[in-house]
Formats: C-alpha cells, structure tokens, sequence
C-alpha cells in the first residue's frame, strides 16, 4: 500500500469513526459506486475490525504458552491458540503432511473429559456431520484422540465476526436476508438428520462477504447427548453446564431436542437481531422482553411458543415467513395465531370438542360437511401432539384394530355363516383383512395404514411377496397423504416398506426408506427409543448385505445399546440385535467375537423359554457356521439338523428354511458328505428362486454353495457352471466391490486349479485378492487366504 | 572515555529521533526490566496472568527508589520502558520458540469475557505486525508500543509524541483496528 492509499484510508476510517452504521454503510456504497472498490474494502474491513476489537490491547495480560501449540495433533500442525472455553480450547492448525496448508480449526477437549464416551458417538455421528455439506456450514473434518486420550475435533476455519456484533452495523433487511439464509441453513442440516441444539450469535460467524457460517453443527450433541434427552447416565461433572441463554425451554427441562428446538433458538436470534438486545430469560419456559412488535413480534412470538409442536413446523416456515415479511406480505404467523388459539381452545375444552371446532370451522369458513371436520380437527390435533400421542388417541386406534380383527376372525371362523374361508390360513385371514381395510376404513385412514402395515409384513414373513409389496405400499401411499411429514407413523410405514425392499434384494431402494424413517424417529422420539433401535437395527442389517461391514458393526451396536439400556434384563430384542451383530462379525472373521455374540443371544432366547422358536433356530443355525468356519464340523451338525427340524415345523416354504437348509448343506460338505450337501442346497435353490425369483443376492449363495459342494463330489464340470452363475449373478445385483463376488472368485479359482487350468485360477484368484484388499482390506482373514492360495498357486505352478 | 548521558538529555535526543539515544535508553532499564519480569514469569503457571503495563510500573518505582535516577518524570520512564517491555517480551516469546520446548510463543490474554477470537494474541506475532503498521503509519506503531507495553495514557502518550490527544486517539484506534484484523485470522483466512 502507497503512502497516499494509506491517508485516505485513514482519512476514510477516521470519518467513520463518531456516526452511525447507517452512515458507514452509505459512505461505503458510495465510494463503491465511484470505482473505489478496493479503497472501500479496506475502509469496511477496518471498520468491521474496530467493532470487533472490543478490549483488544486495552485489558491484556501476559500468560505463559500453551504447550499444545507448536506440537501436533495426529496429522495436524498446532499453529496457534484462538481461544478457550469450557470445553477446552480452539486453535488453529494445519495438516502437517498436506501438500498446500489448509488451515482448520482443531477444538481440544479439556483432560477429565468422558472421552470413550465422546469418541463413540463421535464415531457414530462423523458420517452424518461430515455429509454437511452446505456453504454455510462450516464442517466437521476429522476427530480423535491424542496420545494423552484427550478428545479433539477437526473444522473448517472460519473468520468472521459473530452474529450479534455484525447485527449492530447492519440495516435491519439486511439483517433479516441473513436470518433467512441462516434459517434455510439450519433447514438443511435438519434435512440430513443433524439438529444444532446450541444455536447462539458466537456459532454463527459472518465472513468479510458478507456470509453467515454456521459452526459446531452437531458438536453439542457430541459433547453432551444430555443437552436434551431424559437418558442421563450419571457421569462426572466435568463440564460446566449448557449456558441457558439460547436454550429452548425443553433443553432446559431436559427433555428431548428436536428441529422445534432449533427453531426456538432461532426465534431469540431474529429477536435479537431486531432489537439489539438479548432477550433475557426470567420465568422458566419463557424469554421476557425486548421483544419486537408487529409482524416480526408475531413471527418471533410463534418460533418461541412453549409446546414445540406450536412452533414454526420448520426452519425454511421461518424463513419463508421472514421473507414475506421483507415482501411486504401478510406473515403466516398471524394465521398462525388464529390456528393456535384454536388449538389452545380445544385443548381447554376437552368435553365437546366436535361442537366447538364445528363452530370454530363454520366461522373459517371451510364448509365441510360436520362429521368430517370433526374428524379433521382431531387429526389436526393429533398432528399438534405427534410427539407425545396422547394415551386417548392410542387407545381409540387399537380399538379400532382390535374390533377390527375380532370382526375378522369372526368373518373367517368356518362355523360363521357370513362370507368366510372355510378352514382358513393365517395367509387368506391377511388376504381377507387386507381387502377389508382397503374397503371399509377407507374414512379412518389412521387406522387403515396400520392395519395395512401390519397385514403387509405378516405376509412378507410368510413369504408372500407379491401381496405384501401391494399391502406395504399401500400403506405408505395412505400415510403420507394422511400424516405430517414427521410424524413416527409415517416412519412406521417407511419402515416396514423399506423391510420388503431389503429382503427382497432391494436394497438400493430400502436404505432411503429406512434412513427417513430413521430420521423421524429420532427426532421425534429421541435418541434413546426402541423404535430408533429398530431402525438402526434394519440399516445395520441392509448393510451387512451391501458389505458395508463396518457401518454396520456401528448402527448394530447403537442398536444394541439403545436395546440394552431400555431393558429390564435379558431381552429378546437384544437376543436379535446380538444375532445380526454376530453375523457381521462372522464376514469381519472375528469368529470368536461372533460366538460369544450368539451364545449370549442364546443365553436369552433360552431363559425367555424359546427354543422352539424361529429365534432361536436362527442363533443356533449361525452358531454353526461359525463352528464350520473353526473347522469344528461335526459339532455343528446335531444342533443344525434339530433347528432344520424346527424350521420345518413352524415356517415351512420360507426363507428360514431356505436358510438352514443351506447351513446345514455347508455342514453337511463340511463333514465330507458332499452328495447329502447337493440335495440340500439343491432343494435352497429352488426354494430362494420360489420366494426371490432368479435376481437376488440368496440365490447366489445357493449357487456358490452348489459349486462348493460339487467340487467336493469331484464334479468339476457342475462346479464351474455353477459358480460362474454365483459370479454373474453377484456381479449384476451387488455393488460393485461387494465382498461376496470375490467369494465366487476364490471358490472358481479352486476349481479351475483343480481342473488343472492354473493361468485360468491364478488370473481369479489375483482378482479376489485385489478386491478384498480394496473392500475388506490388508488383513482381514480372507485376505490372507487369498495371497497364500496365491501363493501355492506359484508354488505349484 | 565514556560520557555517561543524563536520562533526560538521552530522552530529548530520543524524541528527537536520534537511535543511538534510544539505545541506550533502553540499556539502562532492561536489566532491571527483565529481572522484574523474568521472575514473575518463573512465578506464573500456565494460564496465569501477569500485567505487561504494570511489570513497567513496578520497573519504574523500583529505579526511582533505588538509583534515584533522574529522569524527567515518571512519562519518560514509561515510554523508555515501553520500548523495553516489548523487546523482553519478544525475546522471551521467540527464546521459546527457539527452545521448541512447548514451542509457542508467549501470549497475551485479553479479557476473558471477550469472544473468543479476541481474547488471547501472541506476542511475537504482534511484534511483526508492529513492524507492518510501522511502514504505513510509523506514529500509529510507536502509540501502540507506548500505550500497549507501556502503559501509557491517551495524555502521556500525546506528551512523548508531541500531538495533539486527538490524533493519539485516532492513531490508537486505526492501529487498534489494523492490527486486530492482522491477528485474528483475516491473513490466515485469505
């Protein structure tokens, strides 16, 4: 910079120094408009630099240095301290093995903090915080531990000034525009599953663009779930608790958070951002004045409303509602008021309640026909109160299923003389019940997509795909139309949907389904619920069968500690959740991790007194086959043919006993009865193509184990064909480095050795390890098995 | 054969802006500068604070009792000893990021309830932003030096300068303005 540039900035910056933001603003946009861009941005940054400074310089204090600073953090550099708070400390560092410096802020837990405990939700939470990716937010990057244990986060740099100080130099609808944008942020994080929870100016930073960038998004919640959840396990007061200021008053009842909480942070910063001042909390649940007046008052007055469900039902409402305001539109919160005090009425007039909303709604002029406002209005409320479904609401819908299948049985009982079955199945009771749901409730859709749901998956269970898929859809279709958008009914429906679509090989269409429903639940119930266990219990599952093993070793035990902390003892559920986490380990070959995870499942499944169940069919089943992988062969064998003979008795032609026909084929070859293992996975075959058709991922386990057991008869012929149909078939249905393709791989390569065609071997067998390398990596078990076959391979070769 | 200068004449010089004045200014009050601080420093703990502005003060009550030096009142001592104070500081700062033992530089913390970004500068840092400030705006650099590290008053430091407290309060504010943009990230976001 030139002398003379330095003067005029200065002359420019003393000018600015005794008016008004206003003023400074206007000086600005005029030297911009004279071309004197960049004399304006160095004036502006100044000014922007002088409010910001505060005491800088004036109240200072020498303190001895940080000993982090100058050390590194994994690959992280420690560049300088930026400050500190309770939590620790925030610096700024740098990657210290990239090629450019790209600078991040690395926030260090302060020592004494729960770090197993943050590092597994961290974990957990890092996917979905690092799939954050918004311009205004400013990203999680990395996390972990320092050699000492200590906890530390990774983000993106961001140098801006808080939300509050930039509120005090800016014209008030440029304020407002920024609200919007921050609003619409907050929407989008809401949309990826991640509610903020601790919204409050310092976490908002406006950059020198003008820019808001949002930090910590999902941070509070690593720190501390308790920010809002009832779970609170006892642990440590190692931290100051959550500064109040912002908090919605559920957070401070500690109850659970959801995206209303978010919003009720939102509502204090645009209060805020209009009166300059820090709405200041004085009766429990309620912030008191300054609060804006007029139609901003009424926009803020809905995003603080007590009840979350009286909220704005999203951040982008609260936006959109900005907006209007800003367009001179009438706000929706107004409206609002009408609808609220509406509802407040109704809640205080139980008694009566179809009068008053008919009198309510004749004077909205809606003009529809009374019974059926009736019934609106009720949903209406029930779309009020989603979150906590009164017990009344509850108890009317499981009357009317109740009543509805007490009507059925009585309709299908073969000494009936109404239009029943004659000796009729569990199947043509569900075909009977779903027909109708679809005809008689169609004015309780309520009750019909319940209905529908449950009729649906008892089909899928029977293995009656066509109708179960029609049933389920059905069901979807009936809730969305009928519930809001998070509403844990229609989570419900996703749910099951997703089910069909995951056990049908449909699983690039169920993973959605499921992560939504996922989605919902947790924000609607928390993350504590069974329901959430559930959901994390099929992504888990689908996962396993995409071969995203690790995912899945994660959803299966947040499952299972949401299962075990909602248990009173050994539970079922659990039973289920250490089956499926036992399978995982089986593909991971941490077989005795897998062994221990079914005994204990077992355990359970015994002192439940259900041995003769499909559960415990299942667990003993997979017992097996770890066994078999031991090599322990003739251990597994009573124990799988007594649950074949179970499986046979209680769910015959379904995919249970398409499965332990295959598990005790593999027994069976295990043992040297290679013939006796061909009939049993010919008979699997040909049931998984009964149940699944030609194109799904069951079938070609059938084939591979087909040309497992052929090559063990000696019938290489058979063997090739057949596992060449496993490898094609994985190949079309299964992501591309799905690790079972390369099973088929390894078992072609076997046989193709022992045809003698070592060229033809070695060039599968390469594959094999190369995509296992890529999918299982270096040293997973099966891996290793297929450098050294690869190796003999040369030897003998 | 040395002459030794009287504080107050070496002061004129320096004002007037003889460097070898300054010099050795800042010989006389170094060493005792340095114990002074050496010593509160060896005292502190980490996170613990002490006041650069009244290491000085102390300094200068120390010397006037002890060597009943006769310097043109306690102003001029301050701003000698400000020049002094920031070099002791640097020096320690930069010792320690020589020594890699720890390896940062010695910080000053600011108001604990200020935001974050505002709290905490490193003082070798500071030091070479003083140097960029100084090649605009040479006075703006010296009134922080006096009122920073000296402790010194909007009055005083008008006094040493020979300005007006006008000028001191805009020089203090751009400086103030200019170095906080500097030091809080505004290079590094770029």
């Amino acid at each position: 910079m030139s002398a003379e540039t330095w003067q005029r900035v200065r002359a420019e910056y003393e000018a600015g120094l005794e008016v008004s933001p206003e003023t400074r603003a206007a000086r600005l946009a005029a030297l911009r408009e004279a071309g004197e861009s960049e004399l304006a941005d160095e004036v502006g940054a100044l000014w922007t630099a002088e409010r910001a400074a505060g005491g800088f310089l004036e109240r200072a204090t020498v303190v001895e240095p940080d000993p982090v600073v100058g050390t590194s953090i994994g690959p992280y550099r420690v560049l300088h301290r930026l400050g500190a708070g309770g939590m620790g400390a925030v610096y700024l560092a740098a990657r210290a093995d990239g090629e450019f410096r790209r600078r991040v802020a690395l926030k260090l837990l302060k020592p004494g903090m729960d770090s197993e405990e943050i590092q597994r939700r961290f974990r957990f939470e890092r996917q979905i915080l690092a799939a954050l990716d918004h311009p205004n937010i400013a990203r999680l990057l990395d996390g972990g531990t320092t050699a000492e244990g200590r906890p530390y986060f990774v983000l993106e740099a961001v140098f801006g000034e808080p939300l509050d100080q930039w509120g005090r130099a800016h014209l008030l609808p440029e304020r407002l525009r920024l609200f919007a944008t921050i609003c619409r942020t907050v929407q989008f994080a809401h949309q990826n599953l991640v509610v903020h929870r601790d919204l409050k100016p310092s976490n908002i930073l406006v950059t020198a663009d003008g820019a808001p960038k949002l930090v910590d998004f999902g941070i509070a919640k690593l720190l501390n779930p308790e920010l809002g959840g009832p779970t609170l396990v006892a642990t440590a007061p190692v931290q100051a608790p959550h500064t109040p200021d912002y908090a919605s008053p559920e957070q401070l009842r500690g109850e659970r958070v959801t995206t209303a909480t978010d919003i009720y942070s939102l509502g204090l910063l645009l209060a805020e951002l209009v009166t300059g001042e820090r709405p200041r909390r004085e009766a429990p649940g309620g912030p008191a004045g300054p609060l804006p007046a007029g139609d901003l008052g009424a926009i803020v007055a809905k995003a603080l409303r007590p009840a979350p469900a009286d909220r704005y039902p999203s951040a982008a409402a609260l936006a959109d509602d900005v907006e209007r305001f800003l367009d001179g539109h009438p706000v929706r919160a107004r409206k609002g008021t009408t609808t609220y005090r509406a509802r407040l009425f109704v809640r205080r007039h139980k008694v009566g309640v179809a009068m008053a909303a008919t009198a309510l709604v004749a004077l909205l002029t809606f003009g529809i026909a009374m019974a059926a406002l009736a019934t609106r209005l009720a949903a209406e409320r029930e779309v009020a109160v989603r979150e906590r479904q009164r017990a009344e609401d509850e108890k009317q819908l499981s009357d009317a299923v109740s009543r509805f299948l007490a009507e059925l049985f009585q309709a299908a009982d073969p000494h009936g003389d109404r239009q029943g079955v004659a000796n009729p199945t569990v199947r043509d009771l569900l075909h009977v019940g779903a027909e109708r749901a679809r005809t008689e409730l169609e004015d309780q859709p309520a009750v019909q997509a319940r209905l529908l749901r449950i009729i649906g998956v008892s089909l899928l269970e029977l293995g009656q795909h066509a109708e179960a898929e029609a049933t389920l859809k059905e069901a979807l279709v009936i809730a969305r139309a009928t519930f809001a958008s998070d509403d844990i009914r229609l989570a419900a429906a996703q749910n099951n949907l997703a089910m069909f679509y995951d056990r049908t090989g449909q699983a690039a269409k169920a993973e959605p389904l499921y992560r939504e429903s996922l989605e919902i639940r947790r924000r609607a119930l928390g993350p504590d619920h069974l329901d959430v266990a559930a959901s994390f219990n099929n992504l888990g599952v689908l996962y396993l069968g995409r071969g995203r093993y690790w995912d899945a070793v994660e959803a299966l035990e947040e499952s299972l500690r949401i299962r075990r902390l909602n248990a009173n003892g050994p539970e079922l559920g659990i039973a289920g959740g250490l089956g499926n986490l036992g399978a995982v380990l089986v593909e991971l070959r941490r077989l005795p991790e897998a062994a221990a995870s079914y005994r204990e499942a077992l355990a359970i499944v015994e002192a439940a007194g259900q041995q003769e169940s499909l559960w415990y069919t299942d667990l003993t089943v997979n017992l097996g086959s770890v066994l078999v992988l031991e090599g322990r062969c003739s251990e597994a064998l009573a124990p799988t043919e007594q649950a074949l003979a179970i499986v046979r008795a209680r769910a015959p032609r379904t995919v249970y006993e398409a499965e332990t026909l295959q598990a005790l084929g593999r027994v069976r070859n295990c043992v040297g009865e290679g013939d006796a293992a061909r009939k049993l996975h010919e008979e699997a075959l040909v049931l998984q193509r009964r149940l699944f058709g030609t194109e799904h991922p069951k079938v070609a386990t059938s084939l591979q184990n087909l040309a497992e057991a052929a090559l063990a008869t000696g019938d290489l012929l058979q063997a090739e064909h057949q596992a060449r149909a496993a490898l094609a078939l994985r190949r079309r249905i299964l992501p591309p480095d799905h690790p079972d393709q390369f099973d088929a791989l390894a078992v072609l390569a076997g046989i193709l050795a022992r045809r003698g065609d070592l060229p033809a071997a070695r060039q599968c067998l390469e594959e094999a390890l190369l995509g296992r390398q890529r999918s299982l990596g270096e040293a997973h078990p099966k891996t290793t098995e297929a450098r050294e076959a690869l190796a003999q391979l040369g030897d003998s070769g | 054969m040395s002459q030794v200068a009287n504080p107050s004449e070496l002061f004129g010089r320096w004002r007037k802006g003889d460097p070898g004045a300054a010099e050795e200014l800042v010989a006389r009050v170094y060493g005792d500068l340095r114990r002074i601080a050496r010593r509160q420093l060896a005292r502190e703990r980490v996170g613990h604070t002490l006041q650069p502005t009244a290491l000085a003060h102390e300094a200068y009550l120390k010397l006037a009792e002890q060597e009943r030096v006769a310097w043109n009142g306690r102003t001029h001592f301050l701003a000698v000893a400000a020049l002094a104070m920031r070099r002791i500081l640097v020096s320690h700062a930069r010792g320690r990021g020589a020594a890699k033992r720890g390896g940062d530089a010695l910080r000053v913390t600011l108001d604990p309830e200020l935001p974050v970004a505002e709290r905490e500068l490193d003082v070798a840092a500071l030091d070479e932003a003083l140097e960029a400030l100084a090649q605009h705006d040479p006075r703006s650099a010296r009134v922080v030096e006096l009122r920073f590290f000296g402790g010194l008053t909007i009055a005083e430091t008008a006094e040493v300068l020979g300005v007006s407290p006008a000028t001191v309060k805009v020089d203090w504010s751009l400086a103030r303005s200019w170095l906080f943009r500097q030091l809080t990230g505004d290079r590094a976001g770029r």
